[in-house]
């Protein structure tokens, strides 16, 4: 038996998106909110003008993505645990490798259909114009940025049962957006509250993004983008190795 | 099928990315857009808070001053401005000032950027950190505040109407400090004026632990003090700075010895110091062209009106050689308005400060150094009160020289705040914003009962009865009709009024007024004229305008028949009321006042005459 089988991993990229499209509650939220926010946020306030929709692209655009990582890995995980299906997987010839990696492309192709909409609006409602490279390197952090998340997403599924999943799923997710300052720009907060956003995924991939889209700093010294790369780096590996712990704990 | 599923849905949504990433609308040079908050400025002086540089250039980039140098290139698409024969400064700090109605909005207008409170309300502090630590448009000045400050029942502070909490022994000083670090307080500001007769003070102790409180929870402790023993009780307290200058003796060398070697830092409030010692500067700005146009008709009001009358133990040539004495021996030396002080107002009243101390004996630059970087070094603020690379934009522009001339402060060309130009425009004069005329001069005559329905003139004025409880006070009035008037036909205003201390200046009396405190024009009178009789004693005449706040413009007369005698007839003289905008007239009190007691009096024939 491969260890990785194209036809079994395009077989279940495939199943995960007639899932998605069977039962489109769980996903529509996901891919909605985060424009409705955007929009409010972005125009729908009066005096935010071209430099905030800017600003807000680049933090909403990390919002937008957690969404699809969390909720598709912390809960479906959970799902198919309780339900057995996992056991049934691990029993059956298709590579583990595949299941997990189709995973991670639908919630790739779910991102991207989160992002589309806010870029959408960015460029053609509020009319943010960058370089063609930035836009480039925009849609590729923003997507990029579903990693800490999946593996966030892998260590609650693994850990919880289906209704834990939900619940602590939610409390994570708004957490990292409300407190990474991916709603209200984080230099607003308190000085104990910024102190304690630089420990989040969320703030740091934000950051990465604003340096991008070319935002003002707050603090007087010049973004500094390579050294918030090195943390996120540090933080993924840090949460791949609690996602293996909880998957590798709930296997005994 | 599922595969076809797959395959279909990747190669759509790629396709569709694709197509979107080009077609987003991109800037043709990469990532050069700055922000409205970045510009350059070249060949310009730079007062930098302590010396003069000629012939320098400066970047903000984001409201922060980003690159400074003789040889700079300011980026071909950044907004440029040429400073050949202008000076550039660091935005003023005002070190002592009163925070109230818009305060922080005036101060901006003449280049304050930052105010140190020094006594408000607590309310006042909502979200002032948070403002002062974003770099985002304004058009207020950022702001530092004691918070209420510590006093004694019936004490200094315990007069304007705030909520106050006093204390009165050393025990309480702790806790008192803890909660006005919780509501927000930057530093602790407590009055102690012992030798004040009449007022209470703070004594000794409690002002002593306050400062060891204040010390041990890690904020500066200020004083309030008016003598030299004071300051001398509050210097060997290892208090922090003073907020005025002592002007009853001159001071000792020991104790300008003592102030430089512990650090003590002080701000004389020379404007002031001259308004209570009887001499008002505020003429002087309204007199000032660069000044007036930009001053609202509440400030011009606030810079007309006095203490009204010169109070003992402050004398401004005192005031200023202990100022003159105290920098030379190495004080550090703050400059603060006290604004809105009678005769003084937020921002201009600053300017008029450097003049001041100027005039104390300081040069133009250290005057200049007294509102920028000393009061920042003095209170640990780091981004401010400099022009430096990693300080926060806020600065000036002016077309004179200051540093030669203090004058020249007031030829202001461009104020900055966070980066952003801050939009400085003439007041319109008074006559465009229109007001009507008060057609009928008689403003009573009490013929008919006075309930208020049937009272109403002509133009919606109405006459009510008024006392200091709506400041905190405790006097109290009331109105009635009395049938037998002055004209012995119809009837009379009676008013019962009882005027208690509680409020530094009580007032309790009669009120003829607009509901909505809508302005009316009484320029063409030149006085005002009513019939009286009642208790025999001082009672006072106050006119208001409509969007002004503070003391009135008043005039003080006497009754001297009681309310059985003969009628007695009191013109006043409109050009004594002083500060008054005849053209923004809303409402004139009769009252019993300033001293305490019991009066009954009846007005009758209230009339503006020509």
């Amino acid at each position: 038996m491969q260890f990785l089988s194209l036809n079994a991993f395009f077989n279940e990229c495939g199943a995960e998106i007639l899932k998605a499209v069977r039962a489109p509650e769980y996903i529509l939220p996901t891919l909605v909110l985060p424009v409705a926010f955007y929009a409010l946020f972005a125009f729908a306030i009066p005096n935010s003008g071209v430099d905030s929709a800017r600003y807000l692209l680049a933090t909403y655009g990390v919002f937008a993505v957690m969404g699809p990582a969390i909720f598709g890995f912390g809960v479906g995980v959970a799902n198919e645990r309780d339900r057995g299906w996992l056991d049934l997987k691990r029993a059956s010839p298709a590579p583990a490798a595949s299941y997990i990696g189709a995973k991670i492309m639908v919630t790739l192709i779910f991102a991207s259909l989160a992002l589309i909409p806010i870029y959408l609006a960015a460029g053609f409602g509020a009319d943010v114009t960058m370089a063609r490279s930035a836009w480039f390197m925009l849609f590729g952090l923003h997507l990029l940025s579903v990693l800490p998340f999946i593996f966030i997403g892998l260590a609650l599924g693994f850990s919880f049962g289906s209704n834990g999943a939900v619940a602590i799923s939610n409390i994570v997710f708004l957490g990292m957006a409300a407190l990474g300052g991916l709603w209200i720009p984080a230099f607003l907060f308190p000085s104990a509250l910024q102190t304690f956003a630089a420990n989040l995924p969320s703030f740091q991939l934000a950051e990465i993004a604003l340096a991008i889209v070319g935002a003002p700093s707050q603090s007087g010294v010049d973004r500094m983008p390579m050294h918030n790369l090195t943390i996120v780096a540090i933080m993924t590996t840090i949460l791949a190795g609690l996602a293996f712990w909880a998957w590798a704990r709930q296997r005994n | 099928m599922l595969k076809k599923i797959f395959v279909i849905t990747i190669t759509a949504l790629t396709a569709l990315l694709v197509f979107m990433l080009f077609a987003l609308p991109a800037s043709e040079k990469a990532d050069v857009k700055f922000s409205e908050n970045s510009f350059g400025v070249e060949n310009i002086r730079i007062f930098d808070g302590e010396i003069i540089l000629e012939n320098y250039s400066l970047i903000v980039k984001d409201g922060v001053i980003s690159q400074m140098g003789e040889d700079l290139k300011i980026p071909k698409n950044m907004q440029a401005y040429d400073g050949k024969g202008k000076t550039l400064l660091p935005g003023f700090i005002d070190s002592h000032t009163h925070i109230f109605g818009p305060a922080l909005k005036d101060s901006l207008l003449f280049a304050v950027t930052t105010n140190f409170d020094m006594f408000t309300s607590a309310q006042t502090l909502t979200g002032m950190k948070t403002k002062r630590s974003g770099i985002l448009e304004t058009d207020e000045s950022d702001l530092w505040s004691a918070g209420i400050m510590a006093t004694a029942p019936g004490g200094h502070g315990t007069q304007y109407g705030i909520d106050i909490e006093t204390l009165t022994r050393p025990e309480q000083a702790s806790a008192w400090v803890t909660r006005r670090l919780a509501e927000g307080s930057d530093y602790i500001k407590l009055v102690y004026m012992p030798d004040r007769p009449n007022l209470a003070s703070l004594d000794l102790e409690t002002s002593s632990a306050l400062i060891k409180a204040g010390h041990e929870q890690g904020v500066l402790v200020l004083a309030h003090i008016s003598t030299l023993a004071a300051a001398q009780d509050m210097l060997n307290a290892d208090v922090d700075g003073l907020v005025h200058i002592f002007a009853d003796k001159p001071v000792t060398e020991e104790f300008a010895a003592q102030a430089a070697k512990d650090n003590v830092f002080i701000i004389p409030t020379l404007a002031v110091m001259a308004s209570v010692a009887g001499e008002n500067l505020g003429a002087d700005i309204l007199a000032n062209q660069l000044a007036t146009p930009y001053l609202t008709s509440a400030q011009k009001q606030g810079l007309a009106t006095g203490f009204g009358r010169a109070w003992p133990g402050f004398d401004i040539d005192i005031a200023l050689e202990n100022t003159r004495k105290l920098h030379a021996a190495g004080v550090v030396i703050l400059a603060g308005s006290d604004a809105p002080n009678p005769g003084t107002t937020h921002g201009a009243s600053l300017h008029q400060e450097m003049a001041l101390l100027v005039r104390a004996g300081l040069t133009p630059l250290e005057a200049l150094h007294a509102a920028t970087s000393a009061t920042a070094a003095a209170f640990g603020i780091k981004d401010r009160g400099r022009i430096e690379v990693g300080m926060r934009a806020d600065l000036i522009i002016v077309s004179g020289r200051p540093d030669e001339n203090i004058a020249h402060s007031f030829t202001i060309d461009k104020i900055v705040k966070n980066g952003y130009v801050v939009q400085r425009e003439k007041q319109k004069p008074i006559d465009a914003q229109a007001s009507p005329e008060l057609a009928d001069p008689i403003l009573g005559n009490f013929d008919k009962d006075i309930n208020p329905s049937e009272n109403l003139t002509t133009q919606g004025f109405a006459w009510s009865a008024t006392d200091d409880r709506m400041a905190n006070g405790k006097s109290e009035a009331k109105i009635s009709h009395a049938n037998l008037g002055a004209d012995e036909t119809g009837g009379a205003l009676r008013v019962n009024a009882q005027v208690k201390s509680g409020f530094f200046f009580p007032w309790a009396g009669a009120y003829f007024g607009h509901p909505a405190q809508k302005a009316h024009n009484i320029a063409a009178y030149n006085t005002l004229s009513f019939q009286v009789r009642g208790t025999p004693g001082m009672y006072t005449a106050m006119i208001f305008t409509s969007g002004s706040v503070g003391a009135p413009p008043s005039q003080n007369f006497n009754i001297t028949s009681d309310i059985t005698s003969d009628w007695q007839t009191i013109t006043l003289n409109m050009e004594n009321f002083n500060g008054l905008n005849p053209k923004l007239f809303a409402g004139l009190a009769i009252t019993a006042g300033p001293a305490p007691g019991v009066f009954d009096y009846e007005i009758d024939t209230v009339t503006l005459g020509k």
